[in-house]
């Protein structure tokens, strides 16, 4: 199979001469140039995430793209006189971003250069591309979810929630407790597969086997009674961060089998990995089954490994990066108090 | 490293994660529910990053990490070029 271009997540504008006609400080802006504003609504509709790196005084230009209606459509804009290598490198940190994953626009060689010079990887436009920018391969997705359409307003929320972290005085507990976290465990159907393929494909860090499976793979997984899968959406006080976390069970006969555990990295540390865990021992008590779990070493996903280490699993079979674990406690693993967990499913 | 001075900086650490009622040294983090797990992951990372250690496969066990003084000796351990310990 030829190599596909990593997909764009996110794109980075400049202003001048780029999104609008002229330059701010010299009196243009006085319209946008053609095809832009399709442009970025279109990928903002399709989940890829936007920002302004702007040479210019902050203010009037976000004045300008508020008149235009377009100020809603940038996170964490950064319009400032310092170099753009450095606002790209503040966008990366704050969208918690790679670089590979990030398409630069501006209509400056110089510019250009100067950001490719300190990030290889970031893959840089000029301004006469911005128009056509949708029509590239790598910012085609292959479906829009409900989350894809949300991205944006999930990414604000954890900004808001990143910046009140920063100024709460108490411990990390306290802070998760001020969130109002509303946790909603259901069982995976069909409307969710599409979703459940996005977590599959996106995630690499949270996700304890790597497993991939076809759309039909899925939703027979999604209908076997062999089968327990379960999706997780997460609300708190900042808003909807979506469907975040996927629980795969097998039932076997003296043990449920852990196929597959998923988180989001956007949630990271809130939680939600601990909580889920939690739930797979509480179902397996109910069946009166062992837990074990199957965890597949990849370059990225350690963090799932000392997850389930320390959340009591021990392993019980190697077979190279292949391990099995299993839950050796008597008492299953309670839900975080931080965190209400409902089933809506229940008595349905 | 001192023990006295490795265990002081975790246990800042760990007071930085929850609010500590009496949590000592030889607190039983796992037994009392102090630790859920995703604080477990947030203090094996401090380890590492505090201590410039890369640990093991081995050393993530309940054992090492059950009391503030247990990560204490892992740490001195790993610190005076002790391989992976056998838990």
């Amino acid at each position: 199979m030829a190599d596909k271009p990593a997909q764009v997540k996110c794109v980075i504008w400049d202003l001048d001469g780029t999104v609008w006609e002229g330059t701010l400080t010299e009196g243009g802006a006085q319209a946008l140039r053609p095809g832009v504003a399709d442009a970025i609504r279109e990928l903002d509709r399709r989940g890829i995430i936007q920002s302004v790196a702007s040479k210019n005084d902050a203010a009037p230009a976000l004045k300008r793209l508020e008149a235009f209606g377009l100020a809603d459509y940038f996170l964490c804009p950064q319009i400032s006189w310092g170099p753009k290598s450095g606002a790209v490198q503040a966008i990366l940190d704050t969208l918690n971003l790679k670089p590979e994953a990030v398409a630069f626009v501006d209509d400056s060689p110089f510019e250009r250069d100067e950001v490719r010079f300190a990030h290889p990887k970031v893959r840089t436009y000029d301004a006469a591309q911005a128009a056509s920018l949708p029509q590239l391969p790598e910012c085609c997705v292959r479906f829009i979810t409900q989350d894809s359409a949300n991205r944006r307003k999930m990414y604000q929320a954890d900004l808001n929630r990143q910046a009140a972290e920063r100024d709460f005085g108490g411990s990390a507990e306290e802070f998760l407790t001020t969130l109002d976290m509303r946790m909603e465990i259901t069982r995976v159907t069909q409307e969710d597969l599409q979703r459940v393929e996005e977590l599959t494909v996106r995630t690499h860090q949270l996700n304890s086997t790597g497993y991939t499976y076809s759309y039909e793979q899925l939703l027979a997984l999604a209908q076997s009674p062999e089968h327990i899968f379960c999706i997780c959406g997460l609300q708190d006080r900042y808003g909807d961060s979506g469907k975040v976390g996927l629980l795969l069970l097998e039932r076997q006969a003296q043990a449920l089998r852990l196929k597959l555990l998923i988180v989001s990295c956007r949630v990271m540390t809130r939680g939600i990995g601990s909580a889920l865990l939690a739930y797979a021992t509480q179902l397996a008590q109910a069946e009166g089954k062992a837990l074990q779990a199957e965890f597949l070493e990849t370059e990225h996903n350690r963090i799932m490994y000392i997850t389930y280490k320390l959340a009591g699993f021990d392993e019980v079979e190697e077979d190279g990066a292949n391990l099995l674990l299993e839950y050796a406690k008597a008492e299953p693993i309670p839900f975080p108090p931080y965190l209400t967990v409902e089933f809506p499913d229940a008595g349905a | 490293m001192e023990a006295q001075v490795i265990k002081e900086r975790i246990y800042q650490f760990l007071i930085q994660l929850k609010q500590a009622d009496g949590l000592q040294y030889d607190t039983e983090l796992f037994q009392s529910k102090y630790i859920t797990s995703l604080f477990a992951l947030q203090i094996v990372q401090f380890i590492e990053r505090e201590f410039h250690l890369k640990l093991g496969r081995r050393d993530i066990t309940e054992q090492n990490f059950h009391t503030i003084d247990a990560m204490a000796e892992l740490v001195q351990r790993r610190l005076a070029g002790g391989g992976e310990g056998n838990g």
